[in-house]
């Protein structure tokens, strides 16, 4: 969000590789249901069996008609749907061996995204800056200021509307009701990374520690001090 | 409701085998499903392959699925190769510690894969389809009669009078299938006993305090997760609060890293060990006990001496 007015958003100065992790991560979460479909799909057999009975590549029909008759290499396309006239037991035979393939295709798709899910999951695990209890923590953390946050909104969004409308239906001078600054909004909504020097376990968290006023006319070196990098 | 009662204390006490049946009884309905839905062997050369991938490939993604789901995992691997990991790992008692928790965790993630392959064997319908295009039933069948015999037998998961006109004289590969099934079961079943009983009598505690200890664990577990809840609220309100009404955040004490790390370290419990070295009163039945009863972990005397029970050395003690 606002990436087109202030590309340095995405691109903090000095931190230029932590919007592709993050991307990374969303697009790994994202590639779940796909995966799902395309192995049961496979493992159904059906859509392989259409779509392979069609190919004309010499080579994978030389595989698929290998000791058949002749008329497996013209027909091959009818075996599908059941319209071919080679007999009975040649085309299940043929319909057999697309399903088979089709099957070993789909389980090579399982094993390799379930092995690949939890290499690249341990890896992460294992180079993590965070012990095992605090990231736990960190967590539950995250969760509660979601709901913490999402409360806050509906309370002041009810002062603010209320204080609004008694003000224009009464013809009263609106009482003062603080709200963060735009600047602070920015501040706040900045993608958070960990930083094991400071004891921070949210953009926000940092922003109230650390004072935000401080953060207004420092900018991107308390993005700096967030990353991996740390300055002294 | 004493019924009820009666019924929800009995699950909690027996959580683990009523766990290791669901799963098995889910796995063991999956595969049937699998078996009668989705089974189709060729009835070719692609035979092994097919049949193999059935019956392991389901197995290894189990396997796969048990280590992820267990937390002991997580916490296993958690910062073992991060560079700011501000406790160094002894490579002696690393291997021993990292053993002791990652045969269990094993074991509990193989409970899915070896009931998929046991009743897969006892269905027979994959092991038939592997074995008819193996070398080793041709030759136990045919005895080199040729390939026709070879043809034949590559059709026999097809056709159910083919494979008795084949295997008359000997072991049918339904047969065989069961056999294997049934040995597997008896196997697994023998060697979970085995082992048990050999880790129960080299236990360093007694039963009754071995109980206290499991329970202990879990409930320590149960309760970290309450605590972690209510102080991320009181600290996620103070935060937002702050932040809309710009005032200065109210001081809140949050555990350093160093902290967490001292109690996310793996710990074996060994109080023989402790009675030697020092106090012979002090038992502790976790990190986070020790670190509490230890001044936070502070430097004392019988701190430093209780490498032997953790295993690690501690860098910023030991300076």
């Amino acid at each position: 969000t606002g990436c087109w007015v202030n590309p340095r958003k995405i691109f903090p100065r000095g931190n230029g590789c932590h919007f592709f992790y993050v991307f990374g991560q969303i697009t790994l979460n994202a590639l779940v249901a796909p995966v799902m479909w395309l192995s049961v799909a496979l493992l159904n057999g059906t859509f392989y069996e259409c779509a392979m009975s069609g190919l004309k590549n010499p080579a994978y029909l030389h595989t698929v008609c290998h000791s058949k008759s002749e008329k497996c290499f013209e027909e091959l396309h009818k075996v599908a749907c059941d319209k071919s006239s080679l007999p009975f037991s040649e085309s299940d035979e043929l319909k057999r061996t697309l399903q088979a393939q089709s099957q070993i295709l789909g389980w090579c798709v399982i094993v390799t995204t379930a092995l690949l899910s939890l290499l690249t999951t341990c890896c992460a695990s294992c180079q993590s800056k965070v012990s095992h209890l605090q990231l736990m923590f960190w967590r539950v953390y995250e969760g509660t200021e979601k709901e913490q946050l999402e409360q806050i909104f509906q309370l002041y969004a009810t002062k603010l509307s209320e204080r609004n409308l008694k003000c224009f239906f009464e013809n009263k001078e609106p009482e003062p009701i603080s709200l963060p600054a735009f600047q602070a909004w920015e501040d706040a909504s900045q993608l958070y990374s960990f930083s094991s020097s400071k004891q921070h376990y949210s953009t926000i968290h940092r922003l109230v520690e650390e004072g935000q006023k401080g953060i207004s006319e420092e900018g991107e070196t308390m993005l700096d001090l967030a990353d991996r990098r740390e300055t002294p | 409701m004493d019924g009820l009662h009666k019924v929800v204390d009995f699950c909690v006490r027996h959580q683990t085998i009523l766990g290791c049946t669901t799963v098995s009884l889910l796995t063991a309905a999956s595969e049937h499903i699998f078996s009668s839905a989705v089974f189709k062997c060729p009835c070719n050369s692609k035979n092994i392959i097919y049949g193999s991938s059935f019956l392991l490939a389901p197995a290894f993604v189990l396997l796969l699925i048990g280590f992820v789901v267990n937390p002991s995992t997580w916490h296993l691997l958690t910062g073992r190769c991060s560079s700011e990991n501000h406790v160094k790992y002894s490579p002696g008692g690393n291997c021993a510690c990292f053993c002791q928790v990652f045969l269990p965790v094993t074991a509990k993630a193989s409970v899915a894969p070896l009931t998929w392959i046991a009743v897969a064997l006892l269905g027979a319908n994959f092991y038939e389809c592997a074995a008819s295009g193996s070398s080793l039933m041709e030759t136990f069948f045919c005895k080199n009669n040729g390939t026709d015999c070879r043809d034949q037998l590559l059709k026999v998961p097809c056709d159910e009078e083919l494979s008795a006109k084949i295997s008359s004289e000997r072991l049918s590969l339904h047969v065989q299938s069961q056999l294997i099934g049934c040995f597997l079961i008896a196997s697994i079943m023998t060697g979970t006993l085995i082992s048990t009983c050999v880790r129960r009598c080299y236990s360093p505690v007694s039963y009754l305090q071995l109980r206290y200890y499991e329970i202990y664990t879990k409930k320590e577990e149960e309760l970290f997760e309450i605590k972690a809840k209510e102080h991320a609220t009181k600290l996620a309100e103070r935060n937002t609060n702050c932040f809309f009404e710009a005032t200065d955040p109210a001081p809140f004490h949050i555990p350093s890293s160093e902290d967490w790390q001292k109690i996310s370290i793996l710990y074996t419990f060994n109080p023989q060990k402790l009675h030697d070295n020092c106090n012979s009163q002090e038992q502790y039945y976790s990190k986070l006990h020790e670190f509490v009863s230890t001044n936070r972990g502070s430097s004392t005397k019988c701190n430093e001496e209780s490498q032997p029970l953790t295993e690690f050395q501690d860098e910023t003690q030991a300076s």
